[in-house]
């Protein structure tokens, strides 16, 4: 199977994906991801929104009706969660090679 | 004060944006056409940041718009570029990865490229099909003219001079342009290159 255009995630959109398991507006997103990270990352303006037109093209994300029409409120999609779910298996496999290489056959 | 002047180079439109801030000079709106109003200041410590997007639809600018509100920006005006305000804190840039730079560095190209080679192929298409171009005797229109004598001929002439001059120059004004926004193409280009 080829991989998806935006796999591997960068850190930026794996901390946005993450962070909109729960419903968020844009500059909430930010903060959330800031503490996630423990302020190693701060997702500037137009990053933010360039990743989030991203993430509502490939409908990993979506925009969640809301009362106050000036917040724009976001959630993880069933789509985006099986992306987190492949990058999480990728990542596992990796760490396990840091172990020694426990999944890794002799050549 | 109101200021009218033209860039090629957005980089270095913004630099100049706030090259005169630090004067004292803060640019607090730009109208559709370009045209920058400047406000005397004593508020230092203000960036200016543009910023190139293009939209598919109408939701997708005032998601653009408020998400830059939420985080501060203020929006001064938009040309075919965005130009946002903020208070200096440290978190002055609009972009924070090499993914979105790299991005926002593309569109900017396809825009140089696009418009480059709109110009210089109007150019050449009215440089190949009309004569009142390669002449500047030729662009003159009035019937006549050239058999008109004295008085009458002088006041044709002259009539007619700038209506001639505009027919002759502008496919020259186009060719200049067009080879001006060919070069900010290959100049952005080593830049995309560096970031990679």
């Amino acid at each position: 199977m080829k991989r998806h255009k935006l796999l591997p995630l960068t850190e930026t959109m794996h901390y946005i994906l993450l962070a909109v398991r729960e419903p968020l507006h844009g500059y909430a997103i930010m903060q959330k991801v800031e503490l996630m990270s423990n302020g190693q990352v701060r997702i500037a303006a137009g990053t933010l929104y360039g990743a989030i037109e991203n993430l509502l093209k490939y409908h990993w994300i979506e925009l969640l009706p809301s009362e106050d029409s000036r917040r724009k409120v976001y959630r993880i999609t069933s789509e985006g969660t099986d992306i987190l779910g492949i990058e999480q298996e990728r990542l596992q496999h990796i760490l396990s090679l840091y172990g020694g290489g426990a999944n890794h056959e002799e050549v | 004060m109101k200021k009218f002047k033209l860039f090629m180079d957005i980089q270095k439109e913004e630099n100049w944006l706030n090259a005169m801030a630090e004067k004292g000079w803060l640019c607090k709106h730009v109208s559709s056409i370009g045209m920058y109003d400047f406000e005397k200041t004593t508020t230092s410590d203000q960036i200016i940041r543009i910023d190139y997007q293009s939209f598919k639809t109408k939701e997708a600018k005032s998601r653009y718009i408020e998400l830059y509100e939420e985080y501060g920006w203020q929006h001064l005006g938009s040309t075919w570029l965005h130009y946002w305000l903020k208070p200096a804190d440290g978190k002055d840039e609009l972009f924070s990865d090499q993914a979105s730079q790299k991005a926002y560095l593309h569109r900017l190209l396809a825009y140089y490229g696009t418009m480059g080679f709109l110009l210089l192929l109007i150019t050449f298409s009215i440089l190949n099909n009309s004569s009142p171009y390669k002449s500047l005797k030729e662009a003159y229109f009035t019937p006549g003219l050239w058999e008109k004598e004295g008085g009458q001929f002088l006041f044709s002439f002259l009539f007619e001079t700038p209506f001639a001059l505009i027919r002759f120059g502008a496919p020259w004004l186009l060719l200049v342009w067009g080879i001006a926004f060919a070069w900010m193409y290959l100049k952005y280009l080593k830049r995309v290159k560096k970031v990679e």
